[in-house]
């Protein structure tokens, strides 16, 4: 692996958490009496970024790398399932992380006071901020398993 | 400094922050509820625990997957299904989904902190047992029903202090 590839994994996974560490600050904050549309934003705007980059740099190195030899050991390996089930399941319900961050986002920087406000939006928000971290941690447990499936 | 070097000296000081933080929260909880009331004093210095706690966890979750990045770049992968691993990886999942919990008054105040207190003593103390869970042949399910022990024990025994002080529940 060049030194390329092994920091776009790396930036790959701390990105990632970044995302996730964003979305939990966000829940905390949606189950405060009265959240700050400040600290809303911006959480929400960090999740976005972190989500994307991660992303690009997870998609580049999939592409570049792991599509070839990594893919190949994985499946020549004593867990061939890591790649079947988690590597194809990962790939797909990521996508919707970026996505739902936007939707996030995009409610606390239009919404803004309406929703702090609104108990009922707020719980939606939390539904979906939840729904989010829980794809999140999915996403970073099924790396661990197919990292470790590198053998 | 290596990146292993580097990489434990912040999960030191991440789980310093955390255990610490976690025993003084629980002290400051226990001298504040004594009344009956947490004062804006008392309330302010729970705060700054907490805010620290929150350090402590994230420089512990970033190190944690450094260390996991390393293994992978390094040529280790198969340790990152020891069973040790994992019973962090699940003994920090429900420290986190405890704290939103907690946040959001869906445990008693009594429980939540017995799964702070004991979520954090566990996962600080998982690494240094490491050979006697080795020597024991442990696994992952024999860790988790440690934790859980370790759970029990924990509020039963916060239970006892708190009846000893008198705190109202």
């Amino acid at each position: 692996m060049t030194q390329t590839l092994a920091t776009l994994l790396i930036a790959h996974v701390i990105l990632g958490l970044i995302g996730i560490g964003a979305l939990w600050a966000l829940l905390m904050a949606l189950l405060k009496k009265m959240p700050s549309i400040r600290f809303l934003r911006a959480s929400s705007l960090v999740a976005v970024i972190g989500f994307i980059l991660s992303w690009i740099s997870g998609g580049y190195y999939y592409v570049m790398y792991y599509g070839g030899p990594v893919k190949a050991a994985i499946k020549a390996g004593p867990n061939p399932w890591a790649h079947a089930f988690f590597m194809e399941a990962k790939e797909h319900v990521f996508l919707l992380l970026p996505f739902i961050s936007i939707a996030l986002a995009c409610a606390f920087f239009f919404g803004g006071e309406r929703i702090v406000g609104d108990d009922k939006k707020r719980r939606i928000l939390f539904a979906i901020a939840l729904i989010a971290a829980l794809i999140g941690v999915f996403s970073t447990l099924s790396g661990v398993i197919i990292s470790g499936s590198v053998r | 400094m290596d990146w292993d070097t580097f990489l434990v000296v912040i999960h030191l000081i991440g789980a310093a922050l955390g255990v610490g933080g976690a025993t003084f929260a629980e002290i400051f909880l226990l001298k504040s509820l004594r009344d009956g009331v947490v004062d804006p004093t008392e309330g302010s210095f729970l705060k700054i625990t907490y805010r620290v706690i929150r350090i402590g966890l994230a420089l512990l979750v970033l190190s944690g997957f450094g260390f996991l990045i390393l293994y992978r770049l390094t040529g280790l992968e198969e340790r990152l299904f020891s069973p040790l691993l994992w019973a962090k990886l699940t003994i920090v999942l429900i420290l986190l989904s405890g704290v939103i919990a907690w946040q959001a008054k869906k445990v008693p105040l009594w429980l939540g902190s017995a799964f702070s207190f004991a979520s954090w003593y566990g996962a600080m103390l998982i690494i240094p047992l490491r050979s006697v869970f080795k020597n024991i042949h442990a696994g992952f399910f024999d860790i988790i029903l440690i934790y859980i022990a370790l759970v029990i024990i924990t509020a039963i025994v916060l239970f006892g202090i708190r009846r000893a002080l008198k705190i109202p529940h």
